[in-house]
């Protein structure tokens, strides 16, 4: 709905909006609804990983503290767990593998024997070359852990998901993120308050529903948005006590928000529209996803547009399962590099 | 009474699985998406294509929807990025404008004195993010709140952009008033 006026400053503003006035405006074709709802599968999950209580208008409508409630709080408890997931792999490693990844690894390095050269690909983008050819990419592919990431169905959902997009590229741009994530994963007070609430299931409970206390979620935002504040510190120290009750959880969550890295992420606007995706929140518990996110090359590879592309074509995948066999070939990563070359040529100017 | 429910309580159940609460949504924006596909691709064809996939992909994507924000906001920003990509695999062999005379189309289109078509040729003449601005203010009737909802930037940045973008626009079309 239009609330203001739209006035001409000069007669060129006034041409234009005399001939924007009398523009034709289109009818739809008749069949346009139903076209639309003849491709909508009825048993598609839509919820995916969500409460469904969240999108409830009721919910949306529902205030505290004079404001209006936001989805902040569930993202930021979910932000706590993911981070405290990356933070737990990051210390511990990969999980244990079980009996059979012999052959697997076996499979890695005769993949790796066969690692593609640059003479092997003809590659019109010289961007794409870089990154499928990179030290990176084959150190990604030849890791049977992270190829498994890069092969899941999670990985390639989040990866076409313009949210996720998003936060790569602005991880890519800005070494912020990056050093927000590393600086959680690595802050000691972080992964004791994770091994905690691993081990106290309680605790756990209790924190996600101190993320649903007003107080604390006002104090948070206070405290994530003005780090260096310490009036909005001790608000939020004050809030934690008020919320938990646990003791030993109420004195780790207190040094674990004292990390800058911790409070910064939970604050990052593109982290928060990233773990809006049921798919990039179940890859933050990949440790090998995590350390995509703090190899610079890495990080830069995926960021790539062309990358992208190539996941959204399938043909990163058909790539990846080449290289899960042991037997990837040129044709393979070529048929990524094409998909992206698709995207490329219309990219040139 | 479906038709008359918001946007959000439709959203929800659809996530609740109802697939037939998508119907009123697609109802109720096919009008304004499909013109504001059409004034960025100047083809009806491709702008059918582009409005119908990006509501099939809006619902596939639900979940990642946030309430806080319009309905409307986020369903056209899909249909801007697929109208984006769809010009942009077509650039090399194809011409924008293909529904339309080559240039001189504005030249042509005012010979035949045909206004409507002149302000497409004229539209697609300007930069992507020009065009944008004026199908957002003017086929989608956003407010300028809404506008800087949309893209992410000022209410007062969309002003001044805006204002410059019809400056541009009415000089594309200065033969006009030439006649």
């Amino acid at each position: 709905m239009k609330d203001e006026r739209d006035v001409a400053q000069d007669p060129d503003e006034a041409r234009a909006l005399r001939a924007l006035d009398e523009a034709e405006r289109l009818t739809p074709p008749a069949d346009f609804v139903s076209g639309v709802m003849r491709q909508l599968s009825p048993k598609s999950n839509v919820l995916g990983d969500r409460n469904p209580e969240f999108w409830s208008p009721d919910r949306r409508r529902q205030s505290s503290g004079g404001g209006t409630m936001s989805s902040r709080k569930v993202l930021l408890g979910i932000a706590a767990v993911a981070v405290l997931a990356i933070a737990y792999f990051a210390v511990t490693g990969f999980p244990p593998t079980g009996p059979g990844s012999e052959a697997t690894i076996g499979a890695a390095k005769r993949y790796q024997s066969e690692q593609i050269s640059s003479k092997d690909v003809v590659l019109q983008k010289p961007e794409v070359q870089r990154v499928l050819q990179s030290d990176s990419f084959h150190k990604l592919v030849s890791n049977p852990q992270t190829r498994a990431l890069l092969a899941s169905k999670e990985f390639q959902k989040a990866m076409r998901a313009g949210e996720v997009q998003a936060l790569i590229q602005e991880a890519a741009d800005s070494a912020d993120l990056v050093q927000q994530l590393d600086g959680a994963a690595g802050d000691k007070a972080v992964n004791e308050l994770w091994s905690y609430l691993e081990t106290h299931s309680d605790a756990a409970a209790e924190l996600d529903a101190a993320f649903d206390n007003a107080a604390f979620e006002k104090a948070l935002d206070a405290a994530t948005e003005k780090a260096a504040d310490a009036s909005a510190s001790k608000a939020l120290d004050s809030a934690i006590k008020d919320a938990i009750q646990d003791a030993g959880l109420e004195k780790l969550l207190l040094a674990a928000v004292d990390d800058a890295s911790f409070a910064g992420l939970l604050g990052n606007e593109a982290f928060q529209a990233a773990l809006e995706n049921p798919a990039f929140v179940a890859l933050m518990a990949e440790a090998s996803f995590a350390e995509a996110f703090s190899d610079e090359a890495l990080l830069e590879a995926i960021s790539d547009p062309a990358f992208f592309e190539a996941v959204e074509a399938g043909a990163l995948e058909a790539a990846i399962e080449q290289a899960a066999s042991g037997a990837a070939s040129g044709a393979a990563v070529e048929k990524a590099t094409d998909a992206a070359q698709g995207k490329d040529g219309a990219q040139e100017k | 009474m479906v038709d008359g429910d918001p946007d959000e309580a439709l959203v929800a159940r659809c996530l609740r699985g109802e697939v037939e609460a998508f119907e009123p949504l697609v109802v109720r924006y096919q009008r304004v998406l499909y013109n504001a596909a059409y004034r960025l691709l100047g083809n009806r064809e491709d702008a059918r294509d582009v409005a119908q996939g990006a509501l099939v992909k809006a619902y596939e994507k639900l979940s990642s929807f946030d309430p806080r924000y319009r309905f409307f906001s986020w369903i056209y920003r899909i249909v801007v990025n697929e109208a984006l990509n769809t010009r942009s695999r077509r650039r090399p062999a194809a011409p924008l404008v293909a529904e339309l005379p080559s240039l001189g189309s504005v030249e042509d289109a005012l010979a035949s004195r045909e206004r409507k078509d002149c302000v497409q040729a004229a539209l697609l003449q300007l930069s992507a993010e020009d065009r944008e601005l004026i199908v957002l203010r003017h086929f989608a009737e956003l407010s300028y709140a809404e506008i800087g909802e949309t893209l992410g930037v000022a209410e007062k940045t969309v002003k001044s952009r805006l204002h410059e973008a019809r400056q541009r626009l009415g000089r594309v079309l200065e033969p006009e008033s030439l006649q």
